[in-house]
């Protein structure tokens, strides 16, 4: 005999850990499956981890904002678990948005009004203040060091920043995806580990469960997608699923560096998140006192599409492998070099390599599909973690909406209300129906 | 006076290494300046610093084209130029050690007069330890032998002592293994091989990259390099005739015939327990097991 449960959740992440959590609150009996061997050691582990609510749509920074009070009260989200191996900490450094050609501040902005994002405009004077080794030259467009114009003097300033107190980033995301598997454990998931799915079983035109690669079967009318960087393949394992997408995902390859911080500059304990599209990165305090710097996915940057098996096996080949690169790691720390003129950059590329489960617009499909009880959390494109414990229970409440209460969610679009804002989200905003958003950013901004 | 530093283009240690062709690497990967040679260049910039910057510090490499990039970083981190002398192949230690001195020569001036050196502008030689790739800890020794100076490696402290403004003579420390620390005091010019310790590398900011892609680096061929030396028969560099080709002699010499990756076995082992249990056990390892305390 299969055992059965009520749902699988395909992905032990910190997307798929929060969705069973939910469902269990609402008595569903769950089981996560995940090909790595614990919670949050897949693409979660390479999080940067950061919260913050500027996002390019009001609904981004809606739900951007309802998932900071989740990371808030940490604790409390978890009912208060146990986990031996220690809780997941928010880090509430505070995020400073630079002004700049890169990002649509203005529409952020507007945005934070929009949804009661608590902000202050700080100018050049004030950041110089509260950053010491900053340089605000404007340093538009974004280029790479193999262009000689990298190089060139600028010559004009830029026009300050928005800082938003409430942001900062959680000190372990693997741990946070960790914390939530004990507290799904506490009401009844189970999860299972180095399980590989290899088919999903459908008949008459409805889910009944996933086949392992040992040829285990495990039955289930309910089988959510939360695969991150394999979340195409997932679909592509499902009747018609695959098909039935308008907006596709696929596996981008992406390196976060790490330099030390200069020896004046606390940046650990007394630096910001800063988002800085003019030179289009990004970073964040790390332990060692060293700067986290992500890239912000400029025109000039190559797109590296993976196969995410060949990825994680360090098969891919060159750049389309899991080791870091010398020419990305020049370029996102030499941009960051330049904001930080005294940021030493060591001659030893340092950082991680992992991959986005990234949609066509960069905006996730959070959603049911073609195929009766198969839904799905994907295209998280990098910029999802801040939402995870929000998408758990959207995730939630849409499957139960559609399975116990007969909601037909393409027709009817689920309507969420976020716990804490009390903001209403249509959640056909997510949907795989959807037409290219073209108000996305199309990057790792959202 | 000149200050020479000695550095190789290596492969990243964090690479993932690939043996091609039985006895070659896939050189697709990020290669970098050897990690201890960081520690030679921070050295060198210190010591143009006591002299008054009052003398130039030289990076010197052999290796492919590819190597200006080792180069470039050298110089990145306070080195005034660069000599890169270029090479298709992967040379070993004895033909290293020969173009390196000769192109230190060539930049010195020096010349063996009534069968002595006389050392011209050259004040002292840095290298690193050993280089990552290879590990051969020979090259610097080499060098040494060829110019008839001192060599010590695995320096961890050097206290040069300036008279009139010149480097004299220096005091110097090495790690000897087992902890041992020997203390010599060493004439100058001399080899000094830089050990983990020695300071603190001072890695480059945005600037010193800048200033870095305006310093010279003067290019030449290996084989133009030997030409060169065997118009000058300098009797203490052509002491065998196989030097007049080094594709020979470095068939005749030390040839890699195979290539096999070594992963070092790795046994973790878990201490579970009370934090004070734990570290009980930890201590008992590093005395009895390990013996590194």
């Amino acid at each position: 005999m299969n055992k059965k449960y009520d749902a699988i959740i395909i992905g032990a992440g910190v997307i798929g850990c929060p969705i069973a959590y939910e469902l269990c609150k609402m008595g569903y009996k769950t089981l996560n499956v995940d090909k790595n061997p614990d919670a949050g050691e897949g693409s979660t582990a390479g999080s940067c981890a950061i919260v913050r609510a500027h996002y390019s749509t009001a609904d981004g920074v809606a739900m951007a904002y309802e998932g900071f009070k989740y990371w808030l009260d940490w604790e409390n989200y978890l009912d208060h678990v146990k986990d031996e191996k220690g809780l997941a900490k928010y880090m509430n450094t505070g995020s400073l948005l630079l002004k700049s050609e890169g990002h649509d501040w203005k529409k952020v902005k507007k945005n934070y009004d929009e949804v009661g994002v608590k902000y202050e405009e700080w100018d050049n004077e004030k950041i110089k203040q509260m950053i010491p080794p900053i340089d605000l030259h404007k340093f538009w467009p974004v280029t790479r060091p193999e262009d000689p114009k990298f190089y060139d003097e600028p010559t004009e300033m830029l026009e300050g920043g928005i800082f938003c107190p409430e942001g900062g980033y959680m000190n372990d995301p693997a741990l946070s995806a960790h914390n939530i598997m004990r507290a799904t454990e506490a009401k009844g998931g189970q999860f299972i580990f180095n399980a590989e799915v290899v088919s999903i079983r459908s008949e008459n035109g409805r889910v009944v469960g996933i086949t392992l690669k040992d040829g285990t079967q495990i039955d289930s009318p309910i089988v959510v997608n939360v695969g991150g960087p394999h979340s195409f393949k997932v679909n592509k394992m499902a009747e018609g699923v695959w098909e039935g997408c308008n907006i596709k995902t696929k596996a981008l390859r992406h390196e976060v560096m790490y330099c030390p911080s200069p020896d004046d500059y606390d940046y650990l304990n007394k630096g910001y998140h800063m988002s800085d599209g003019d030179i289009a990165c990004y970073s964040r305090p790390e332990v060692g006192n060293t700067f986290l710097i992500g890239s912000e996915d400029p025109k000039c940057d190559p797109q590296e599409w993976v196969d995410p098996d060949e990825f994680y096996a360090g098969k891919g080949g060159p750049g389309r492998d899991n080791q870091l690169t010398e020419a990305q790691w020049k370029a996102q720390c030499y941009r960051w070099a330049k904001r930080i003129p005294t940021l030493p950059v060591p001659n030893q590329p340092k950082g991680v390599v992992d991959l986005y489960d990234c949609s066509d617009d960069w905006i996730p499909i959070y959603d049911k599909s073609d195929l009766n009880g198969f839904y799905m959390a994907v295209g998280t494109s990098g910029n999802q973690y801040k939402n995870a414990p929000v998408v758990g229970r959207m995730m939630a409440e849409l499957i139960n909406a559609c399975e116990r209460q007969g909601l037909e969610h393409d027709k009817t679009p689920f309507q969420f209300k976020y716990q804490y804002t009390g903001r209403v989200m249509n959640v056909g905003f997510f949907s795989r129906k959807r037409a290219i958003n073209k108000n996305s950013s199309f990057s790792v901004n959202g | 006076m000149k200050i020479f530093v000695c550095v190789k283009h290596v492969p990243d240690s964090a690479a993932t290494i690939v043996v091609k062709d039985k006895n070659q690497i896939d050189e697709r990967i990020t290669f970098l300046l050897n990690p201890y040679d960081e520690y030679a260049v921070t050295e060198a910039v210190k010591l143009k610093k006591l002299l008054d910057n009052q003398a130039e510090v030289i990076a010197v490499s052999l290796g492919t084209a590819d190597a200006e990039k080792t180069l470039r970083s050298a110089m990145a981190m306070g080195a005034d130029r660069g000599i890169l002398i270029t090479t298709e192949d992967r040379q070993d230690s004895i033909i290293t050690a020969r173009a390196l001195k000769a192109a230190i020569e060539q930049d010195c001036n020096i010349e063996v007069k009534d069968d002595l050196y006389q050392y011209g502008d050259l004040s002292l030689i840095f290298t690193g330890r050993e280089s990552i790739d290879m590990v051969g800890m020979q090259t610097m020794f080499r060098i040494g032998a060829y110019f008839n100076i001192p060599v010590i490696n695995n320096v961890v402290k050097f206290t040069p002592f300036i008279e009139d403004g010149r480097l004299s003579k220096a005091e110097v420390e090495s790690l000897a293994g087992e902890g041992r620390k020997n203390i010599y005091e060493i004439s100058c010019p001399c080899v000094l091989g830089a050990g983990r310790g020695l300071n603190t590398p001072s890695y480059p900011t945005f600037p010193d990259v800048v200033k870095a892609r305006k310093k010279d680096v003067k290019i030449v061929p290996l084989d133009d390099l030997i030409k060169n030396l065997i118009i000058n028969s300098i009797k203490y560099l052509i002491s065998d005739s196989k030097f007049d080709n080094p594709q020979k002699e470095q068939k005749n010499g030390a040839e890699i015939i195979n290539l096999e990756l070594f992963a070092e076995q790795r046994t973790p082992k878990r201490i579970d327990g009370e934090p004070l249990e734990a570290a009980k056990e930890i201590v008992r390892i590093l005395k009895q097991k390990a013996k590194v305390i």
